[in-house]
């Protein structure tokens, strides 16, 4: 499509149009600005059914699985890359994906550029290195593509943890900046359109003592009611109010959902139990729905398979963003172009906005980079780190049906253990042993062909010595097939749990996004990344999230089945990815797909990137959305928070345009 | 019999499921077709003639007419042809996944692993194991709203009919 | 084995029976074979010997009518289609002034249809959930509209025809169809007296009554002659331009009403123009298919067919020379019908008619014309019919239908595929249909229309 440059020219050019660059060109477009994106990736499809095709046809079933660029079968396959994934340099706009973990020291597969870890380390050292656990998608509508709709706001104490319990920083203006975010976040829930009970929710908050008038008025509401509960999550909720945690009584909260109870102009959800990778019916939001929306508007062009390469100065302003263009995704650049507005905003997530910045230090005065003079750009990475525990229900509850998950532990987000160890949200899952050990086809195998890889299986114990075979009566790596196999499949896979513990992470200025020496088939360098989990306080929490999960499985008579992680290995051909000793237990963690950091907002020019308007320090023309902005993880899922400090940003822009 | 007919019988004695869910009168996807085509290539013509000759001598052999007939001239073919167990556990996996599997046996403390390729969209949407869960392919539902509040029809249903 | 068709099959049959003895009532010039008992017909051409129909009747089919003795998918998919022939002819039959049949004539002629003089959904879910006014009383077009003329002035026989056109959107927001003029097909979906009695007694147009009836929403009802059953029709038009051959359409003069909340940004306008009939979706709620029979039809100029040649000197929804053109790809955004001229849709049918349907169009086609030489109906084909194969599978409520996939180049122009969840299928769609509150309402969509 050509770019018709308007008559005074663009007001806004934004780098990005997922979730966050589109709420804000549709708010901007609405207020009849003329905006243009920028948009690495290929367009919206004209339907789901080619993204669907390679979900279906897809082995590995993973986040990023159906979208482009192809990660599966794209090369043949060898044994060293099994699944045929491609040479992240042969490609124009290669991602991150959850598939390059475990080659994440093998540069013809992993996107990201690790160092080795240091020789000899120990496995308990906090100076260890680790693979990031959390992928991006590159394509129109963004990585709202492949989210959960978890719709939660975060809490006051979220924003003030470094006043309160001395750990990380605090948001600019600590508690206010929720009580200012609050309006925001309604109109985010609209954005969105989030199916909740507020009754449940103010329930919560009462707890948290988050509005010490107690009155929850207008923007504690919701467009949808609540998304119908899962059996599972009744079991629970019957259960867990026995336990505490540090003194807090555990219960259990319908969780706020982007996708719909009731139909709307997208259908009612169908319980497709695939909210990631895609939600097949479109019942779920995602940032393509924002992005028609803008483009509705008339106001505002896109330029598709565009990729920001560079940005311009002039003096202390953003005077253009230079892009290189292409066709096919291994094919040649098939051009290049500059745009130019009054204002710029960056919103290509957490990787690639801090990457833009980093390449962009040809500018007199600017040799670290646009919006650097502070250092901070690209540091800070982070993440909710995950805890995963799975166990077996005494009865069925019927896994693998619903959303993937429809409610949570909530209790725990906050507290006065907040001063030792770090808060998490614990998310009940409905999709059985999907995350934890892939299954269906794990244990399908088990049983097939006499493995034991899920411990259902064979002479296995589990962590707290209970004997884990399945049925007792059998030998172990027994071979079943016909009524025997039927029985034993059903009788598992209709009682298999899972939680979920998002962890929140401190920022830490060396987990950060460099640019490598490698480059991808555009010529832009690739991202040298560096992650270490270093706090006792987040460390702490695993060994909570374990101690806990104990606790739960039992007050349910279920039996756990949480697998001991296999010794680290910091050298050799497959070094341990995201594993790591503390206190003697050991631990793997998982990404949540929450990429944070790595451009923040603060209070002073010397320590952030942004002012809290999400305003570069250094240039006033430049604005930056997305959860690089967050200065620490906080304990909610990020999206909501997302779409508000993106409304909160339109409406800054807004007011800057006159 | 015809080689179609061997098919069925064979698979209905590997998964345990009936022929209504498996070959159903009228059958609008046809799988059963996709996967014979798919086990001959897999493990040639002349493996998967053998094996349906040996199943229909097995049965003919069995007396009376019980009802899990098709089972026990599994468990007897197993016995007689040895050598014919792990192809046919790989066509129940078929059935079961829509997917051909690659056994390795590295891990040894698990008794090895298994990878496996998606035949096609069908294949992946007609997999006996989302059924064996009394669920449907993730992704693929044709239930409504808030079915997940409520326990599925029973197993059996999932054993007797096509989706 | 036994075959869930064979108890249907007894009741369909005499249903037939009462069908032709209605027909014979019609005034229809009797063709000579028939005299011939429906099995006889079915018997010589299946045998190739004779091109026998059912003889053109204004009475709807109550249920599929299986004459095969153990029938396979095939054959049920031959007698499906058979049904969905004959519910168009009568549906499209020439109306009477009451909106009835006139079973003084035989269909042919370009005149105001059966179906037409139905429900609209404009006029059934009604701003404040309002009950909407009696079968046979037009509500008043939209404001803007009003002094913009008749949507009904050269349609002199009835008091009723689908006058105001006021979609423009494909489901889901997966965007317009432009035809080769430029111009943005409309769409209208109408309801029959036996579909609106059950909304209106059941108070399902508001969003209160359908919170009152609190259960899902059920269109089931005793079928007879005059009661056929619950049906809702999807129609597309497009604007019969200057080079358009009008004689080769089914034509109304309507009110083309651009409806502001469809798209933002886009103001309420409204003209009066000429359309013709480019697709018709014919949905039944019969008693062997609770997940309804879905009839698809098309103008026979529509769009060529993957893989098939291209017949036509021209395409209503293709052009020819123009090899740069992207198949079935929407327009860009925005979306505004009021333009003056949009870049036309190049359409491509991805699922090409099977030979058994493709025969079937033949005969009606001819027999349409036998009918009547310029007969209108005869530019129309149906591209296929879908039927639930398990109408009581108790796991899978949408019926296992057949075929698995189906779309009408008009109505589902973007998502023609074979993707489960992904492309057309109407049982499979319509089967996530709720009401306001949520509940199911029985594989329509309508009911979510209230307010």
């Amino acid at each position: 499509m050509s770019i018709v440059t308007p008559s005074g020219g663009f007001d806004v050019v934004i780098v990005g149009s997922g979730i966050a660059g589109s709420i804000v060109a549709y708010q901007l477009g609405k207020a009849g600005k003329q905006v243009l994106i920028v948009e690495g990736g290929p367009p919206v499809p004209k339907s789901r059914e080619e993204y669907l095709q390679t979900f279906f046809t897809s082995n590995a079933k993973t986040p990023e699985s159906p979208y482009p660029p192809t990660i599966q079968g794209a090369v043949p396959a060898t044994d060293d890359n099994p699944l045929g994934q491609p040479n992240p340099s042969s490609l124009n706009t290669p991602r991150y994906t959850v598939l390059q973990i475990n080659a994440w020291q093998n540069r013809n597969i992993s996107y990201f550029v690790y160092d080795a870890p240091q020789a000899g380390i120990a496995p308990d050292s906090p100076e260890l290195t680790f693979a990031f656990g959390s992928s991006y998608e590159r394509v129109a509508g963004g990585t709202t593509w492949h989210w959960l709709g978890t719709s939660l706001n975060n809490l006051p104490n979220d924003f003030q943890l470094k006043s309160r319990y001395g750990q990380g920083v605090d948001w600019p203006g600590g508690s206010q900046f929720f009580y200012r975010l609050l309006p925001y976040y309604r109109k985010a829930t609209e954005v969105i359109g989030v199916s909740a009970d507020k009754q449940a929710m103010v329930e919560l908050y009462k707890t948290f003592n988050v509005e010490f008038s107690g009155e929850y008025g207008d923007n504690y509401g919701f467009p949808m009611p609540g998304i119908v509960e899962s059996m599972n999550d009744v079991l629970y909720a019957q259960k867990v109010t026995t336990l505490k945690v540090d003194d807090i009584p555990l219960f259990v909260t319908p969780t706020p959902q982007g996708r719909n109870s009731r139909p709307g102009n997208r259908r009612q959800c169908a319980g497709n139990t695939n909210c990631i990778p895609i939600c097949p019916i479109q019942a779920k939001y995602d940032g393509s729905v924002t992005l028609a929306q803008a483009l509705q508007t008339g106001n505002v062009q896109i330029l598709y398979k565009a990729v920001a390469s560079n940005i311009r100065l002039n003096g202390n302003q953003v005077s253009g963003i230079d892009y290189i263009t292409y066709d096919s995704q291994t094919g040649p650049s098939t051009g290049t172009g500059t745009v130019t507005a009054k204002r710029y905003v960056l919103a290509a997530h957490a990787i690639e906005t801090p990457k833009l910045l980093l390449m962009s230090k040809n500018n007199p005065g600017w040799p670290n980079g646009v919006a650097n003079s502070s250092g901070q750009v690209g540091r800070n990475l982070m993440d909710h780190v995950m805890y995963l525990a799975w166990g077996l229900a005494k009865d069925p509850i019927y896994a693998f049906r619903g959303p993937l998950s429809t409610a949570g532990i909530e209790a725990a987000r906050d507290g006065a253990f907040r001063s030792q160890r770090a808060a998490y949200r614990i998310e009940i899952g409905n999709e059985g042993w999907n995350w934890a050990t892939n299954d269906p086809n794990t244990t399908l195998s088990d049983f097939i062909f006499g493995q034991n890889n899920t411990q259902l299986n064979g002479d296995s114990l589990n962590q707290q010595s209970q004997p884990l075979r399945f049925d007792p009566t059998l030998p172990a790596f027994s071979k079943l097939f016909g009524t025997r196999l039927v029985n034993a499949l059903n009788a598992i896979y209709v009682r298999q749990l899972r939680l979920g513990y998002l962890i929140e992470q401190l920022p830490d200025p060396d987990n950060r996004v460099q640019l490598s020496s490698l480059t991808d088939n555009l010529g832009l360098p690739r991202p040298a990344v560096t992650y270490r989990i270093r706090d006792d306080y987040v460390r702490n929490a695993f060994v909570s999230a374990k101690q806990v999960s104990t606790q739960i499985f039992n007050a349910l008579g279920a039996k756990e089945y949480t697998q001991l992680p296999a010794a680290v290995q910091s050298s050799g051909d497959t070094v341990t990815p995201t594993t790591f000793e503390y206190k003697g237990d050991r631990f793997t963690f998982y990404g949540a797909g929450h990429i944070i950091g790595t451009y923040r907002m603060g209070t002073a020019p010397r320590d952030s990137v942004l002012n809290r308007r999400q305003q570069s320090w250094d240039h006033s023309n430049l604005y930056m959305v997305g959860s690089g902005v967050f200065p620490s993880t906080a304990t909610a899922n990020p999206t909501l928070t997302i779409a508000a400090l993106a409304l909160q940003a339109a409406d800054n822009i807004l007011h800057d345009l006159g | 019999m015809d080689p179609m007919d061997t098919f069925i019988s064979l698979s209905i004695g590997l998964t345990g499921f009936k022929r209504g869910a498996l070959a159903p009168d009228d059958d609008t996807h046809d799988i059963k077709s996709l996967y014979l085509k798919t086990f001959v290539e897999r493990v040639t013509q002349a493996t998967v003639d053998d094996i349906l000759l040996w199943y229909r001598l097995i049965d003919k052999q069995l007396l009376g007419n019980p009802p899990d007939r098709e089972e026990r001239v599994v468990t007897l073919l197993f016995a007689d042809k040895p050598e014919y167990e792990l192809p046919c556990r790989k066509l129940l996996f078929l059935w079961y996944a829509g997917a051909w599997p690659t056994v390795i046996d590295t891990p040894a403390s698990t008794h090895g692993q298994t990878f496996s390729e998606v035949i096609s969209a069908d294949s992946y949407t007609q997999g006996l194991v989302w059924r064996v869960m009394q669920s449907h392919p993730m992704g693929s539902t044709t239930y409504n709203y808030g079915y997940w509040a409520n326990p599925p029809p029973p197993l059996s249903a999932y054993l007797e009919n096509p989706v | 084995m036994t075959h869930r068709y064979r108890r249907s099959l007894m009741l369909s049959a005499s249903i037939a029976l009462i069908a032709l003895g209605g027909c014979a009532d019609s005034g229809v010039k009797p063709e000579p074979h028939d005299k011939l008992t429906r099995a006889d017909i079915r018997a010589q051409a299946a045998d190739g010997k004779l091109a026998a129909l059912p003889p053109l009747s204004w009475q709807i089919p109550l249920d599929v009518d299986v004459t095969q003795g153990n029938p396979n998918l095939q054959d049920l998919q031959d007698d499906f289609d058979l049904l969905s022939w004959q519910t168009f002819v009568a549906v499209n039959w020439p109306a009477a002034a009451d909106g009835n049949p006139n079973t003084g004539t035989t269909i042919g002629a370009d005149l105001p249809t059966v179906w037409e003089n139905w429900k609209e959904s404009r006029e059934v879910f009604l701003p404040g959930g309002a009950a909407p006014p009696a079968w046979g009383t037009d509500p008043p077009p939209p404001e803007v509209c009003k002094g913009v003329g008749d949507g009904t002035l050269n349609l002199t026989q009835v008091g009723k025809t689908p006058n105001v056109l006021d979609e423009s959107a494909e489901p889901f927001e997966t965007g317009p169809l432009i035809d080769q003029n430029g111009q943005y097909v409309r769409f209208a979906i109408m309801m029959n007296q036996d579909m609106f009695n059950r909304i209106v007694s059941d108070r399902l147009y508001s969003k209160a009554g359908q919170a009152a009836f609190n259960k899902p929403a059920d269109f089931t009802q005793k079928q007879t002659p005059s009661n056929v059953g619950a049906i809702m029709i999807k129609s597309s038009w497009k604007v019969m331009g200057a080079n358009d051959d009008r004689s080769r359409f089914h034509t109304i003069k309507a009110l083309v009403y651009t409806n502001p909340g469809e798209h933002e940004g886009v103001s309420a306008s409204c003209k009066l123009q000429t359309m013709g009939l480019v697709g018709l979706h014919i949905v039944h709620k019969t008693k062997s298919a609770p997940q309804w029979v879905w009839s698809t039809f098309e103008h026979v100029d529509n769009a060529p067919s993957l893989g098939e040649p291209q017949s036509k000197t021209s395409y209503n929804f293709f052009n020819k020379r123009c090899t740069a053109c992207l198949a079935n790809e929407p327009p860009p955004r925005p979306w505004n019908p009021n333009a003056s001229y949009t870049q036309p849709t190049q359409v491509v049918r991805e699922i090409p008619l099977t030979d058994r349907t493709k025969n079937l169009n033949t005969q009606y086609q001819a027999s349409l014309r036998s009918a009547n030489a310029n007969s209108v109906w005869a530019n129309y084909e149906l591209i296929s019919t879908q039927w639930p194969t398990q109408a009581h599978n108790p796991i899978d409520p949408s019926g296992t239908p057949a075929p698995t996939f189906l779309a009408n180049a008009t109505l589902e122009t973007y998502i023609q595929g074979k993707t489960p969840q992904g492309s057309s299928s109407c049982m499979g769609c319509h089967n996530n249909a709720t009401m306001t509150n949520g509940m199911t309402s029985d594989f329509t969509y309508l009911l979510q229309r209230a307010q």
